[in-house]
């Protein structure tokens, strides 16, 4: 048996600062001002479907693209030299070094409307577009901020696969693309899951970007009024993070179940 | 084998194949024949170059020179994915996201075998193997014995005409070892088809091989049966390497007798291409005991253990520590005689051919007290009292004759001595190591009672009051001087 007294301090601190605030999360959920049970503030969450239905929407195609892009971004990578590894490395964590909320006003800067995309069109003899307060803005920030947490955990399965797996499988009669497709893509599966959630769950929830680059809304936003906006809700307010949660959860599952024997215990 | 032998029944020919790294030269000019269904073992230390004629034939290197041949076809430049070979890797390579049946299975479903022939072939691989029951099992909770074993499944089961197989032994335990070693040559036999096997462990080759390869510092040493290796190895360095040996620095006036430890033994052989040094190799069971009248040269013994079949002696004879197995024994400080027959006293030609490092160089400077020389790049400066000649006779430019004893070179880490070079080859010969220790300029002799870890590179150090010099100005002062040492 493994002592368990060095775990201490880290069950301290995740009572303290995991259990007891998610128990907070679930208490206010189910009570009233006046701290009687309740299931209204389910019911007044109801009224925010569509506002749900956007946040998972646009957080599945951020995660989607941020996929497609990174995968192949982080195999090209394993293929350079060491130091030109290293340096991508780098490049890839340094925006994370900025400031979250300059990127964004920054990003501003770039989409809106007398912005410096627009002025370039019109530079150029092309029409304005209407870039900001779309969709679409909010998806490209959401992609521009979560890339890196896709292609770190992607390039770091890639790059512990050994050189005499790939060996065995051209010695067993694999051509390039079979080697891909039974050896590399395979054993890569944890990494995409790892980069799938630490992209997708963000992007659910995230808040500021839609708010000042899309339609209006996303959950997070939604989540943020009703703590501390002009009339605070903490019932209504925790009611929504906690089915925003559960959803994550679920969607989280049905991903790991895609792979259950090598990545089930990497989440949740 | 000689290349107009008829090419039906060779499976892999290699032809002045050369590999190097870095410009670093791995093989050199290797020319090798493998005949088809036979058990081949590339045997030699690390870094001598068996691994990397094991990867040229399964084509993950390609050639720096030379050709690779499989029957008559060239294949240089075909990919291992078309090469109708398979191999059993060091580490064995499975595949982790596989379970047992699948990793047999992977290269039948590449070849698109039908679903009900990959059933079947799986199922007798595994049976053979001894794995059977395991099919579900994801390959990380096998025992590296039984890890080693879907390895071979997996080669096997494509059914190539070559497996090559890359130190598959070398995680075991002896135990293990020694089993699978019998298990491998039987499915060699069964399945019919050629190995190539690469090892360092000279006792696996000898157990499984029909023919071993012998190899050191990219070359090869000696191509033969087992027997034929430990029976007439072909030089000093076979004959250490391959089981126990004496080996002597001896010296051969005439032919047919040799002279070692103030005795002379008969022997059936000449002496090598006229030479009057030469190595003398005895085999630890070949040396009878016998009292100190009948033998041919007579020693001290010093210890004696025994092994269960025979008893190991050290004997001390002229200062040279003997080995000898033998049933008789005798008890620890008993004087006995040694006899060995002509047949079992092996000479072969030295691999070093003098005795000592006699370097021509010359002066590079000289002051009222010292002069200094290179040697390597490194300058050496001596007083000019060891010169034993008149101070005015020696000038910058002044021809000398620079001997290194080879019991005063010691080896140091690399870039710590006052050269380096390339340890070649490291063999005791029963009172010290002889190593051969090569430079960029020359090939050094070096006698010492350390050990060193043979095809690495080394640091080379000699004291400067040990270094014998004469001056080659004229004639008559060089046979003043005389031998030093």
């Amino acid at each position: 048996m493994k002592s368990t007294k060095p775990l201490y301090p880290y069950i301290v601190w995740m009572v303290l600062f995991t259990i007891i605030p998610l128990g907070l999360v679930v208490y206010y959920s189910f009570t009233d001002r006046d701290g009687n049970f309740t299931f209204n503030n389910f019911l007044n969450i109801t009224k925010l479907t569509e506002v749900y239905a956007d946040s998972l929407r646009m957080a599945f195609f951020a995660t989607l693209i941020c996929l497609l892009v990174a995968y192949p971004f982080a195999y090209i990578m394993t293929k350079t030299k060491v130091n030109t590894q290293r340096m991508m490395n780098m490049l890839i964590m340094l925006p994370m070094w900025m400031n979250f909320l300059l990127r964004i006003y920054s990003w501003i800067t770039l989409l809106e409307n007398n912005g410096i995309i627009n002025n370039i069109l019109v530079a150029l003899g092309f029409e304005r577009q209407t870039l900001i307060n779309t969709d679409g803005a909010v998806i490209t920030v959401m992609i521009y901020n979560y890339l890196p947490f896709m292609i770190i955990p992607i390039y770091n399965v890639l790059s512990k696969i050994e050189n005499s797996l790939i060996e065995a499988g051209q010695d067993l009669g694999c051509n390039t693309f079979e080697i891909f497709r039974r050896i590399i893509f395979p054993l890569s599966i944890p990494g995409v899951i790892t980069g799938i959630t630490m992209v997708f769950v963000p992007a659910a929830s995230t808040f500021v970007i839609s708010q000042r680059l899309g339609r209006g809304m996303m959950i997070g936003d939604a989540i943020e009024q009703y703590y501390v906006g002009n009339s605070p809700d903490l019932g209504t307010g925790s009611m929504l993070s906690l089915v925003l949660m559960v959803v994550i959860i679920i969607s989280m599952a049905v991903v790991n179940h895609l792979d259950k024997d090598e990545a089930g215990s990497m989440l949740i | 084998m000689t290349k107009n032998e008829s090419c039906s029944d060779i499976l892999v020919r290699l032809t002045d194949l050369c590999k190097s790294f870095d410009g670093e030269d791995v093989l050199k000019n290797i020319n090798l024949y493998i005949k088809d269904k036979t058990f081949v073992t590339l045997l030699g230390p690390s870094g001598c170059g068996k691994t990397t004629i094991l990867r040229l034939i399964g084509g993950f290197e390609s050639p720096t020179s030379g050709d690779i041949y499989f029957g008559n076809t060239k294949v240089n430049d075909v990919p291992p994915h078309k090469r109708p070979v398979n191999t059993v890797f060091q580490k064995y390579a499975l595949f982790p996201h596989l379970n047992v049946y699948e990793n047999v299975a992977f290269g039948l479903r590449i070849k698109k075998t039908p679903q009900k022939e990959i059933d079947e072939k799986v199922k007798k691989m595994l049976a053979m193997v001894d794995l059977k029951g395991y099919e579900k099992r994801p390959v990380a909770k096998l025992s590296g014995g039984q890890q080693q074993r879907v390895a071979i499944a997996r080669a096997l089961v494509n059914m190539p005409k070559l497996l090559l197989l890359d130190e598959p032994l070398g995680a075991l335990d002896l135990k293990l070892r020694k089993d699978m070693q019998l298990e491998l040559k039987m499915i060699q036999q069964q399945a019919n088809i050629t190995f190539i096997y690469v090892t360092h462990d000279q006792e696996e080759a000898l157990t499984m091989s029909d023919v071993i390869v012998v190899m050191k510092s990219g070359t090869i040493q000696q191509i033969g049966t087992p027997e034929s290796i430990y029976n007439e190895p072909a030089n000093a360095f076979v004959a250490d390497f391959i089981g126990e040996a004496n080996i002597f620095n001896a010296v051969m006036d005439e032919d047919y007798k040799v002279k070692v430890c103030g005795g002379t033994i008969d022997c059936v052989d000449k002496r090598p291409d006229g030479d009057r040094l030469v190595d003398l190799v005895i085999r630890p069971e070949d040396i009878e005991v016998t009292s100190p009248e009948k033998g041919i040269l007579t020693g001290l013994v010093t210890s004696s253990m025994f092994k269960g079949v025979h008893y190991e002696m050290n004997v001390d004879c002229g200062g040279y520590t003997w080995l000898i197995h033998s049933t008789v024994t005798a008890s620890v400080g008993e004087t006995i005689g040694m006899y060995v027959t002509p047949e079992n006293t092996h000479i072969m030609k030295r691999m070093f051919p003098t005795e000592s490092n006699v370097i021509a160089s010359s002066v590079s400077s000289v002051d009222e007290e010292s002069f200094s020389f290179e040697i390597e790049d490194h300058k050496y400066t001596l007083p000019l009292s060891v010169l034993g000649c008149d101070p005015k006779d020696i000038l910058e430019g002044s021809r000398i004759s620079v001997e290194f004893s080879p019991y005063d070179m010691e080896i140091v880490p690399e870039d710590e001595g006052d050269f380096n070079g390339f340890l070649d080859s490291v063999i005791w010969k029963n009172k010290y190591n002889e190593m051969i220790v090569i430079t960029d300029e020359r090939r050094y002799l070096i006698e010492t009672l350390n050990d060193e870890q043979v095809s690495t590179d080394v640091g080379i150090r000699i004291s400067p009051e040990k270094i014998n010099v004469k001056l080659l100005a004229d004639k008559n002062s060089d046979e003043s001087e005389g031998e030093k040492n």
